[in-house]
């Protein structure tokens, strides 16, 4: 797919500039006419109706030929979303798909490119990911999940906060032998760590792997503020592990994936109806991102039987013990003596 | 004087559980690791969510009677540490019931306030209730079940609790003990295990007319004197004393007793059922039954139930580790039932003991039973006491320590903590055997004055 750039198409991005479509959305909509231009041997009076058109272009496409488009690091416009929605992946699961369906699918069907919003001011390719680092912190079965990201351009981002109210959206996808306990999740909400957490999919704690099924982890975090000077965000995730399945080697490697990242903007000062946040994914595809890997330990069933035998020997043992010397030491006592009234 | 002592014991006891209560809040407040129990949290959230009219049962993990949260309501309206204020009372009336059953068998001053003391100022005792768990509620519903067993009319509550000592006058009877025993039982599965040894002992107050039955008295002396003539009169026929057993049993109290607490409990379970539907029954009852839990806990049972768990349990399984327990419990009941507290005391050191699950919240319920029985034990701290608290501490922080290593290290330590988990069972086996083997067996009942009998009342 080529990006065009000496093409009459230039003429055209002037006329747009002027339009007040809100930026992205005129992206989208020349990106989306690039590759019609690729397709298509049309004279230049007719691309004009292509322009007015392009609703009508399946939403699908313009967003996933984005993805392609862009390159590794750039963040996408995804679309506008409800303020009254409270979460990106509370519908995820509730249209019927599995944890390994296509997250970006499932964006591309709830966002389009013809929605309006206001959007960002500033251009979004300067807010991109330097890079995201990921850390699993602590030993044993509870532990953290620490996420940090850089972005390209903190200086953007400081300003950017200074009239929008940002937040980053964190999806996390949860593996089977691992799980997030929400309640936990609701103290570091009150405590401010978090503007919004929630879970979807299998929130037991007590079942082992064996029994239990993926779940979704969806933080929401205010990014930055004016006055700071801090070059990154730091998102600390408290996480558990089930008992794992048995395995002969005695640990079991649960693989944690990299997140899905977004940046959600709406202004500070309008309280505009309808309120909409705007929607930016980040890509974090650089190299840099590493799955990470937690060992956690398991039983191993080559101990079943030996532990069995001697689990209901020392139980018989025991209570062996118990039953004569009870019968021994109180050999007087014994009720079955006819009790005298 | 002596009541200014006991008065003075419950006051420091009232202010230590207050201060901890507020260093809870503080905590909870102001460090990462809470004071507060996480089944706390529990109980308030399912609390809410009855006083906003909804089913408990909708807050995950809630698996107690619904009375507990009715209980709890209060947290959302007056303050969240209502509940541990509750169970902190409930912690200082388990003081006052021991004080008052040693007192109605005559156990001296000193003694009494060491059996006090020895519950009021344990220190799992006052964690477990000023963090938030309601076992002292428990513990103090089956005291008030075993004063309502002795028919505790006393005189001397006449100076001290005066509205208490007109309420146990009236209508601390056989039928209370039914009403509270099938709330008790509907509350915590638990105490069904002293269904038995309750009925033998009512079954000993007899259908004579006198109220008040004699109460073997504490004395210096103390021997198994009693029992050397009911040897005598052994029955050759094992089968036949079974017979003569189960008739003697049966009698109008035992029969009250036992129709009134299975009402209470059945009309509780129906209850609920109505308001709740098929979640309470699965929550509230049947997983205290079928719990099949394989992450680690104290049971030897832990690491069978987690390498077996995918395959699943056979009944053969199911019976092989119900057997142990069964046996126990009975040798235990027949053995002891009629030193009521003795009983309840061993019943339930073994049936923790032999559990397929156990959390350090079981303790307690033998911890608040320990007091009724140190008067009758000729075990002193030096050094047998010493020695079964050591190996009883040491074999459980032996576990702790592999625990630790499993759930906060990472570490592949399965069969060491299994280990440790059989070697638990040896020490509470161990400790069992030395507390049995040094009390001074004392029924809590003196037999009716016959011929037989009469040159046995004295104590040497």
């Amino acid at each position: 797919m080529k990006f065009l750039e000496n093409t009459p198409l230039d003429s055209i991005n002037l006329f747009l500039n002027h339009l007040n479509l809100g930026e992205s959305t005129i992206k989208g909509n020349l990106e989306a006419f690039s590759w019609i231009m690729c397709h298509l041997t049309m004279k230049n009076f007719v691309l004009f109706l292509f322009i007015f058109m392009v609703p009508s272009i399946p939403k699908a496409n313009s967003y996933n030929e984005n993805v392609d488009l862009a390159g590794n690091n750039s963040p996408r416009f995804v679309g506008c979303w409800p303020c009254f929605w409270p979460y990106l992946a509370s519908s995820f699961l509730q249209h019927g798909t599995t944890f390994e369906s296509d997250f970006h699918g499932y964006l591309a069907q709830e966002f389009g490119i013809s929605d309006t919003c206001k959007g960002l001011a500033s251009n979004i390719g300067t807010l991109g990911i330097l890079n995201l680092d990921r850390k699993l912190n602590g030993e044993g079965s509870h532990r953290h999940i620490i996420s940090t990201l850089r972005f390209l351009n903190q200086a953007d981002i400081n300003s950017l906060v200074g009239t929008q109210e940002c937040e980053a959206v964190i999806i996390e996808r949860l593996p089977v032998g691992i799980f997030a306990d929400p309640f936990e999740l609701q103290h570091l909400v009150n405590h401010k760590v978090y503007s919004d957490v929630a879970v979807f999919g299998d929130k037991n704690l007590e079942l082992p792997s064996s029994l239990s099924n993926r779940s979704i982890v969806e933080i929401h975090m205010i990014i930055g503020n004016e006055n700071s000077s801090s070059a990154e965000t730091i998102v600390q995730l408290p996480l558990h592990a089930r008992y794992p399945p048995l395995d002969g080697s005695g640990y079991m490697k649960v693989k944690l994936e990299s997140p899905e990242l977004f940046l959600r903007c709406r202004p500070k000062s309008l309280k505009l109806e309808p309120c909409l946040w705007t929607l930016i994914e980040l890509n974090a595809n650089a190299g840099s991102v590493k799955t990470v890997a937690w060992h956690v330990p398991a039983g191993n069933d080559a101990h079943r039987n030996i532990v069995a035998i001697a689990t209901f020997a020392s139980a018989l043992i025991c209570a062996l013990s118990v039953f004569v010397f009870t019968i021994y030491f109180s050999k007087n006592n014994f009720v079955l003596v006819p009790p005298v009234f | 004087m002596e009541w200014i002592k006991l008065r003075s014991l419950m006051l420091s006891s009232a202010v230590l559980r207050l201060l901890l209560v507020a260093y809870g809040e503080w905590q909870d407040a102001h460090m990462e690791v809470r004071y507060t129990d996480v089944d706390y949290l529990v109980f308030s959230d399912a609390a809410a969510l009855v006083a906003a009219g909804r089913s408990p049962f909708e807050r995950s993990t809630y698996r107690y009677s619904p009375l507990l949260a009715f209980l709890l309501v209060p947290n959302s309206f007056i303050h969240p540490s209502w509940g541990k204020i509750l169970f902190s009372a409930a912690d200082l009336l388990v003081g006052l019931f021991v004080d008052a059953i040693c007192k109605l068998r005559g156990v001296p001053e000193n003694l009494r306030l060491w059996s006090v003391a020895a519950w009021l100022f344990n220190p799992f005792t006052f964690t477990i209730g000023t963090r938030g768990n309601c076992e002292p509620i428990v513990c103090a519903v089956i005291l008030w079940i075993i004063l309502c067993v002795m028919n505790g009319v006393s005189a001397v509550y006449l100076d001290m609790h005066f509205l208490l000592q007109k309420y146990l006058a009236s209508i601390c009877k056989v039928i209370q003990a039914a009403f509270w025993y099938g709330l008790i039982v509907h509350f915590r599965i638990y105490p069904i295990i002293y269904s038995l040894p309750l009925i033998i002992v009512l079954s000993k107050q007899g259908i004579d007319s006198s109220r008040k039955r004699n109460l073997t008295q504490w004395s210096l002396q103390q021997h198994m004197s009693y029992c050397n003539t009911r040897a005598s009169s052994k029955a050759s026929n094992c089968w036949s004393s079974m017979w003569l057993f189960l008739g003697g049993i049966l009698s109008w109290n035992t029969i009250a007793f036992g129709l009134l607490s299975a009402t209470i409990f059945f009309l509780l379970t129906i209850g609920f059922f109505y308001l709740y539907g098929s979640e309470f029954l699965n929550e509230a009852l049947l997983y205290h039954l079928t719990r099949t839990d394989p992450r680690h806990n104290f049971s030897i049972y832990f690491y069978h139930v987690y390498l077996h768990h995918q395959l699943g349990f056979s009944i053969y399984e199911k019976l092989a580790s119900f057997l142990p327990q069964l046996m126990v419990q009975l040798v235990l009941i027949f053995s002891f039932a009629d030193d009521l507290s003795f009983c309840l005391f061993v019943q339930t050191v073994a049936f923790v003991a032999f559990n397929k699950v156990i959390t350090a919240q079981y303790f307690v319920w033998f911890f608040c039973l320990l007091p009724l029985i140190l008067p009758w034990t000729s075990m002193k701290m030096k050094w047998k006491g010493f020695i079964c608290i050591t190996v009883w501490m040491t074999s459980q922080m032996h576990w702790l320590m592999w625990a630790y290593l499993l759930e906060f290290k990472g570490r592949n330590v399965f069969i060491q903590l299994w280990v440790a988990s059989l070697l638990f069972l040896a020490a509470n086996t161990f400790v069992l055997l030395t507390i049995i083997q040094y009390h001074k067996y004392s029924p809590i009942f003196m037999p009716s004055a016959t011929s037989d009998y009469t040159d046995t009342k004295k104590s040497e």
